[in-house]
C-alpha cells in the first residue's frame, strides 16, 4: 500500500486532479481540505496556451536564453479579483537546470513575471501578481528549488523579470496524505497553517485518489496501473455519454455517436485544447477501439444496429422498442473494468490519412 | 371514473369552469369527510417537472405526444388529460411555468398513483418534484409563520432502512415503482428499521417539541408529508415527498394558491441548484492563440451522521448499481478504491444525464455536469433521507442545503389567491 501510495503521489494527473479539489467549495472537515478555496483561490484557466510578448521573445533571444516561446501549464488560479494569479505546472520529479524541461520552466518564470496579466489579455503588464507554483513529491521539492533559482538568476542576468516562484510537496505518512511548502509559499498563498499541512486522511487499504475531473492525458507520463486506472476511468465516462444519448430517445430512430463530441464531453472539454496531434490522436485510438470492443460484446442480432460512417460516426438504428430496449439493455451491461486496460494504442497505417472527426 | 364526473371533464371549457367546479366538489367532499362518508375520492394533484434544458424545451402538447396521452386545450394553459389506453378523461393539466405543471385528478389514489408514476416511468423529460426531509424542514417554518399557532397540522415521516443488512435480504422486487406512499390500509410487517407514522397536533407544540425530538431520533428528519393548513377553514394540502398534493381542504382555489406557492420555492431551489452546482468548462476566447477553460461548479457532498456498515454500504451499491430499474434511478459500473469508498462516472437514469459520484461509508460527493438537471439533487437528498440516512447533512458547495431552500422560500411571497398563469 506504501509503494502504491507513493506511485499515486508521484503521478502528475493526480496532482492535476487534487488541486482542482483544493479549489473547491466544500464543507469544513469533510474529505479533502480545500485549503486554496479557504486561501481564495478560484480556477482560472486549465491547461491554456500562453505566449511570451514579442519584446520578451526579443530580448530571450538576444540573451540566449533557452526557453519557449510558448507553454501550456497545467493551471492557472486566480485570486483577489485576478490581481493574484498562480501557474500550477505538475511535475513527476525535479530536472536540473539544462535538462529539457528546463526551457518551458524559464518560460514559465517569465510568464509569473509582471506580463501575466498582459499575457493573459486581463490587464497592463504589472497590474498582477503572478506566482508559478510547482506541484511535484514532497522529496522533490529542495532540488526543484533550486533549479529554479539558478533559471530565475539566469532570467535577471538578461535584465528580465519572473514572479515569484516555489514549490507545493505532496506527501503521504501513516494516516494522510500532506502538503508541504517553505514558509515563503505559505505567505504567497495565504496558507493559515505551517507546513506540513493534512489534506486528506488515509484509510486502511483504501485508495485516496478523489473523483477525476481529468480522468486521461496521454501527454502525462503515468505508470502503467495509473494509465489502466485512468483509461478505465475514460472509458466508463465514454459508456455513461453513449448511454445520455441513447436513453432519452424514441424508437424508432437512429441515433449517431459522434466521436468529437463524446471525447469532448467525457474529458470535461479538455480534448479541444490538447494542441499536441499524437495526444488526440491517441484518445482517438482509445474511442475506436472502446466502440470496436463494445460492438463486439454485443449479440450478433444486435451487431446488425450498430455501423460505423467515416462522414458521420457510429450509427445506431433502432427499427423499433424491441430492438431500441434491448440495446440499452446490453450496453447498460458493458463492463469496461474487463477490457484490456493496458494495451497499447500503435498508431495504424490508414489512421493517416484519417480526418480529425475519425472516432 | 364514473359517467357523470366525465361528462363534467368533458364539458368544462374554461379555466374559471375548472375552478368553480373543483371548488364545489371539494366543499361537497369536506362534507363527506365530516359525515365519514366519503362518496367520492378527493382531489390529488400531481406537481410534475419538465425536466429539460431551457433552451430545448418542448411544448406540453409534443411531451405529451411522446408518450401517446391524448390532452385537448381548454384555454391556454390548461388542458384536459386522457388516459392513453381507454381513452377516458384522467383530469385537467395546468401549466404552471415552462419547467412546471400540475395535474389535477378526481381518481383514487391507487389509481393516479400507478398513472403519474407511469406517465413519469415512460418520460425522460419528466420528473416528480422532489420535496426532500430538508425541504420539508424549512416549508415547516412556513407553515408554522403562516398559521395561527393553534391550528393542527399533519406530518408524516418516512424511514426505510431497506439497505441494512440483518441476514435477509429485504428490498421488495418493487424497485423504483414504490415511489408514492401507500395510502391504503393494507398494513405490511416490518422487522427492520422502518420508521412511518403521523403527528397531528397544535403548530405551537409541534413547534416546541419537533427539534428536539428530532435530535433524539433521527427518523424525525425523513418527513416525507406535510400538511399546509387552509386559511380559509378546516383542514387543509397534504404535500407529499413527490410533489403530490392531495386536497383535504373545502376549497380548490386555496389548495391551487399552496400549490403555486411550493412550486415557486421549489423553481427558485432548483435555480440556486443549478447555479452553484453545475460543473463546466467555460470558454474565454482572450486575445492570444487559443481559448481558455474555465472551471465552474461546486459538489454536492452529502455527510453521513453515522457510518454506514460495509454490508449496507455494499448491498446498496449492488441494488442500486446491480440492476437497471432501481430506487435511486442511477446507473453506473462502480470501481472499487477500498473496502469502503467507490468511485461511480455514472448517470441519473431517469434523465439520462451524467453524475459522477464517490460513495463511502461516511459520505457521498456528486459532480453535476452542466445540464444535469438540478431534480437529480433533489432526487438524491430525498431518497438518502429516506433509505439511508434520515439525518444526513448536505451541501452544495460549502452552502448547507437548508439555506438554500431557506433562501429559496424567502424570495417567494405567500399568496392566497393568484392570478391565471400562462404557458
Amino acid at each position: 500500500m506504501k509503494e502504491k501510495l507513493q506511485e499515486l503521489c508521484s503521478d502528475p494527473l493526480f496532482h492535476i486532479n487534487l488541486t482542482i479539489w483544493l479549489t473547491q467549495p466544500k464543507p469544513d472537515n469533510f474529505s479533502i481540505q480545500p485549503v486554496l478555496y479557504q486561501s481564495g483561490f478560484r480556477i482560472f484557466s486549465i491547461g491554456p496556451l500562453l505566449s511570451l510578448p514579442p519584446d520578451i521573445r526579443l530580448m530571450t533571444r538576444e540573451s540566449n536564453i533557452e526557453c519557449q516561446d510558448v507553454a501550456k501549464p497545467d493551471l492557472i488560479l486566480e485570486a483577489d479579483n485576478r490581481s493574484k494569479l498562480l501557474i500550477m505546472e505538475c511535475k513527476k520529479s525535479s530536472f536540473g537546470s539544462s535538462s529539457s524541461t528546463s526551457g518551458q520552466a524559464r518560460t514559465l518564470l517569465l510568464l509569473s513575471g509582471p506580463v501575466i496579466s498582459e499575457v493573459l489579455a486581463i490587464g497592463k503588464r504589472s497590474s498582477a501578481q503572478g506566482i508559478l507554483c510547482y506541484f511535484t513529491r514532497s522529496e522533490q521539492v529542495s532540488q526543484l528549488e533550486n533549479t529554479l533559482s539558478t533559471l530565475e538568476q539566469e532570467i535577471q542576468k538578461a535584465n528580465l523579470d519572473s514572479g515569484e516562484y516555489g514549490c507545493l510537496g505532496i506527501g503521504s505518512n501513516d494516516t494522510a496524505i500532506f502538503l508541504t511548502y517553505s514558509d515563503k509559499m505559505r505567505q504567497l498563498l495565504r496558507f493559515q497553517s505551517p507546513s506540513p499541512l493534512e489534506i486528506l486522511s488515509l484509510e486502511d487499504g483504501t485508495d485516496p485518489r478523489p473523483l477525476y475531473f481529468i480522468p486521461y492525458d496521454p501527454s502525462i507520463e503515468q505508470s502503467r496501473e495509473e494509465q489502466a486506472l485512468s483509461r478505465r476511468i475514460l472509458y466508463e465516462r465514454f459508456l455513461s455519454n453513449i448511454l445520455t444519448k441513447i436513453g432519452p430517445v424514441n424508437a424508432p430512430c437512429e441515433v449517431v455517436l459522434k466521436g468529437e463530441e463524446i471525447l469532448r464531453a467525457a474529458t470535461f472539454g479538455l480534448y479541444d485544447i490538447w494542441e499536441d496531434a499524437e495526444a488526440r490522436k491517441h484518445i482517438r485510438r482509445l474511442w475506436r477501439d472502446f466502440m470496436d470492443c463494445l460492438r463486439n460484446s454485443l449479440k450478433e442480432e444486435q451487431r446488425n444496429y450498430i455501423k460505423y460512417k467515416p462522414d458521420k460516426g457510429w450509427i445506431l438504428t433502432f427499427e423499433n422498442r424491441n430492438v431500441y430496449e434491448e440495446m440499452l439493455t446490453q450496453v447498460s451491461k458493458f463492463k469496461p473494468e474487463f477490457l484490456d486496460l493496458s494495451k497499447p494504442m500503435e498508431t495504424p497505417q490508414l489512421e493517416l490519412e484519417l480526418p480529425e472527426g475519425y472516432p | 371514473m364514473e359517467t357523470d364526473l366525465m361528462n363534467i371533464i368533458g364539458s368544462i371549457s374554461t379555466r374559471d369552469k375548472m375552478v368553480r367546479y373543483l371548488d364545489g366538489y371539494a366543499a361537497e367532499r369536506m362534507e363527506e369527510l365530516d359525515e365519514r362518508k366519503m362518496k367520492r375520492p378527493l382531489t390529488k394533484s400531481y406537481l410534475v417537472e419538465h425536466a429539460c434544458d431551457s433552451d430545448k424545451a418542448k411544448s406540453i402538447k409534443d411531451i405529451m405526444d411522446s408518450v401517446s396521452v391524448p390532452i385537448e386545450m381548454i384555454e391556454e394553459g390548461l388542458y384536459r388529460v386522457r388516459d392513453h389506453y381507454d381513452g377516458e378523461y384522467f383530469g385537467f393539466l395546468e401549466t404552471l411555468s415552462p419547467r412546471y405543471f400540475v395535474i389535477y385528478t378526481l381518481y383514487e389514489s391507487q389509481q393516479s398513483d400507478r398513472w403519474i408514476r407511469n406517465l413519469i416511468l415512460r418520460c425522460p423529460e419528466l420528473d416528480h418534484v422532489w420535496l426532500s426531509g430538508l425541504t420539508f424542514n424549512v416549508l415547516w417554518q412556513r407553515v408554522v409563520q403562516l398559521n395561527n399557532p393553534n391550528r393542527y397540522v399533519k406530518i408524516m415521516f418516512q424511514h426505510d432502512s431497506i439497505y441494512q443488512v440483518d441476514g435477509e435480504t429485504f428490498e421488495s422486487e418493487e424497485e423504483e415503482t414504490s415511489t408514492f406512499p401507500d395510502e391504503s390500509d393494507i398494513a405490511e410487517i416490518i422487522e427492520r428499521r422502518a420508521s412511518k407514522f403521523s403527528l397531528v397536533d397544535r403548530i405551537s407544540i409541534v413547534k416546541e417539541k419537533l427539534s428536539k425530538l428530532q435530535e433524539l431520533y433521527s427518523p424525525l428528519y425523513a418527513i416525507n408529508q406535510l400538511r399546509f393548513p387552509s386559511p380559509i377553514g378546516r383542514g387543509g394540502h397534504d404535500f407529499f415527498d413527490n410533489g403530490k398534493v392531495t386536497n383535504r381542504s373545502g376549497n380548490f382555489r386555496d389548495h391551487r394558491s399552496h400549490i403555486i406557492y411550493v412550486q415557486r420555492i421549489y423553481d427558485e431551489l432548483m435555480k440556486v441548484t443549478e447555479s452553484k452546482a453545475w460543473y463546466s468548462i467555460q470558454k474565454e476566447t482572450v486575445a492570444i492563440p487559443g481559448t481558455f477553460q474555465r472551471l465552474v461548479g461546486a459538489p454536492l457532498s452529502i455527510k453521513f451522521s453515522d457510518p454506514l456498515s460495509q454490508e449496507t454500504l455494499e448491498y446498496w451499491l449492488k441494488s442500486t448499481f446491480g440492476r437497471l430499474r432501481n430506487r435511486f434511478r442511477l446507473w453506473g459500473n462502480p470501481i472499487k478504491l477500498g473496502p469502503t469508498k467507490f468511485h461511480v462516472y455514472g448517470i441519473d437514469r431517469h434523465l439520462w444525464q451524467p453524475i459522477f459520484m464517490e460513495i463511502t461509508a461516511n459520505h457521498l460527493i456528486a459532480i453535476i455536469p452542466k445540464g444535469t438537471c438540478g431534480n437529480t439533487v433533489h432526487r438524491l437528498v430525498t431518497n438518502i433521507q429516506r433509505y439511508i440516512d434520515p439525518a444526513a447533512s448536505v451541501f452544495v458547495g460549502d452552502t448547507k442545503y437548508e439555506e438554500m431552500v431557506e433562501e429559496s422560500s424567502r424570495g417567494v411571497k405567500y399568496e392566497r389567491e393568484t392570478s391565471r398563469t400562462v404557458q
